[in-house]
């Protein structure tokens, strides 16, 4: 069955294949809400909601890419838990999980730092403006083009632009304050 | 000059960093491109702003995905238990409510209650040329008896000695009092005023008021003395908590009086005349408060299942 039939199947209410569907998006969904949220938590409840949204409201997708459909719900989810978390924050970012990869050739120290690093990439993310934050994600993290983080974000192409531009200088001015770009490009701040 | 040559370098460099994310992404037009690589090819600076912003989004790419700790899928959620009742008792818990309102502002309105000469003060009934007397009130009529029929008019004598005394010395001064003052039938407390004895009328005489109680014919004497009539009116009139009286009048050339009623006295009337009215309130409290309470329990019971549903499909 390929995909445009489980989602036929999905709006006809038959739950398993609507499921099929979670199943291949719900990685991507809640990496989303990881980088948005910087909390595994926080992400699990917004994937979960955008999920259950997007079973309720399946029978409004009325074609195109069903990835930026779920995304766009997710990327709502996501806004709708910034604004929980802003009334009461709660951001452990000293217990960021970062799941080893299951089967891992690099060696602890490699890790160690691998997952330090990934830390301060968290952390700068973390000081962007949301949309900046959500483009540069859908982008830079995700992969998606132009036109899809546009469709996701709701907005123009040439916003998405600017977001991703200003988000990468943004981003890059903290890397090079935590020395993790190299130190020759440091003085380009 | 060289200030200007500055300034416009400036401009040079800041236009060129706005489009070397569209630059890296291959993003840009034609012409955009040959503007940025032109000036990428005199400028260090920006070359080096054009690989630190490569280097940064290299550490993006470089950022582990993440696996979630379970599976999002949604599983079937079954009807929660009593969802129709649930609404039932809404809409009955409403119902309630509203007719409790509705109840409250018929009390507080005196909707139900019977027009009559509530509010009286005493003065001479006017004549018409049909005979027809008229109780008059202050600003308004109140009332209207036709003399002849002989139909009762309720009347009812406050229990303020203060308003006794004025009614009872205004029928000894005016000297102009007639007819009798009968019971109403059903009504409690009754109480009678007849002039004299006999019942009949005595025009000028008002010491010879009898104050009696009973009803109809059988009429037993309560009280019969020239002073003793204002203490007697109100000796009863403090022991009843309010009277209720008919006059009769007679003949053509009546001049009737009524008495001001006070404030309490108007009380005990509406609340009499009420009486249904205040059980129902009190009823209707108690209904609403049941099924609200049942329809907040039946709420309650929902959301922890619905809570269980949740927590169990994220499991």
């Amino acid at each position: 069955m390929d995909e445009i039939e489980v989602i036929r199947a999905s709006q006809d209410g038959d739950l398993d294949s609507f499921n099929e569907l979670v199943r291949l998006y719900q990685k991507m969904a809640y990496n989303l809400a990881f980088r948005m949220l910087g909390d595994s938590q926080a992400a699990e409840d917004a994937t979960q909601e955008a999920f259950f949204s997007a079973w309720k409201n399946i029978r409004r997708f009325r074609g195109g890419s069903f990835k930026a459909w779920v995304m766009q719900i997710t990327a709502n989810a996501c806004r709708d838990q910034l604004r929980r978390l802003k009334r009461r924050p709660v951001v452990p970012l000293e217990s960021l999980p970062y799941d080893p990869p299951a089967v891992s050739a690099e060696s602890p120290e490699d890790y160690a730092l691998r997952q330090e690093m990934g830390e301060h990439v968290q952390r700068g993310l973390t000081t962007l403006s949301h949309e900046q934050r959500m483009a540069v994600i859908l982008c830079d993290i995700q992969g998606l083009s132009y036109e899809e983080v546009a469709e996701v974000m709701g907005c123009s192409l040439g916003t998405v632009k600017s977001r991703i531009n200003r988000g990468r200088a943004h981003l890059r001015d903290y890397f090079v304050k935590m020395e993790l770009i190299s130190p020759e490009l440091r003085h380009n701040k | 000059m060289w200030r200007a040559f500055r300034r416009s370098e400036k401009d040079e460099c800041s236009k060129a960093r706005e489009l070397l994310s569209g630059y890296m992404d291959q993003r840009l037009n034609p012409e955009e491109v040959a503007h940025v690589e032109g000036h990428l090819r005199t400028c260090l600076g920006c070359r080096e702003e054009l690989e630190s912003l490569r280097a940064t989004v290299a550490l993006l790419h470089r950022l582990p995905e993440v696996a979630p700790s379970k599976s999002f899928a949604v599983a079937p959620v079954r009807p929660l238990p009593g969802r129709r009742a649930l609404t039932a008792l809404r809409f009955a818990t409403a119902g309630a409510v509203l007719l409790l309102v509705l109840a409250f502002a018929a009390d507080r309105t005196d909707l139900f209650q019977q027009r009559g000469p509530s509010t009286l003060s005493y003065g001479p009934a006017v004549i018409s040329e049909e005979e027809e007397a008229y109780w008059l009130v202050p600003g308004e009529i109140r009332n209207s008896v036709d003399p002849s029929s002989e139909t009762p008019v309720n009347l009812v004598v406050p229990d303020q000695t203060d308003n006794v005394d004025a009614a009872v010395n205004s029928l000894a001064t005016g000297g102009v009092v007639y007819g009798n003052m009968v019971s109403i039938p059903d009504e409690v407390p009754q109480l009678v005023l007849t002039e004299g004895e006999n019942g009949t009328s005595t025009r000028g005489e008002a010491e010879q008021f009898t104050v009696v109680s009973g009803s109809g014919d059988t009429q037993n004497k309560f009280a019969t003395s020239d002073a003793a009539v204002p203490s007697a009116l109100d000796s009863i009139i403090k022991g009843q908590d309010g009277l209720f009286l008919n006059m009769v009048p007679v003949g053509s050339d009546n001049v009737l009086y009524s008495f001001d009623l006070g404030e309490s006295q108007r009380e005990v009337k509406a609340a009499r005349e009420n009486d249904w009215l205040r059980p129902l309130e009190y009823g209707l409290l108690g209904l609403a408060m049941v099924l609200g309470g049942a329809a907040v329990a039946l709420w309650l019971r929902q959301r922890r299942a619905r809570v269980v549903e949740v927590s169990k499909s994220q499991n």
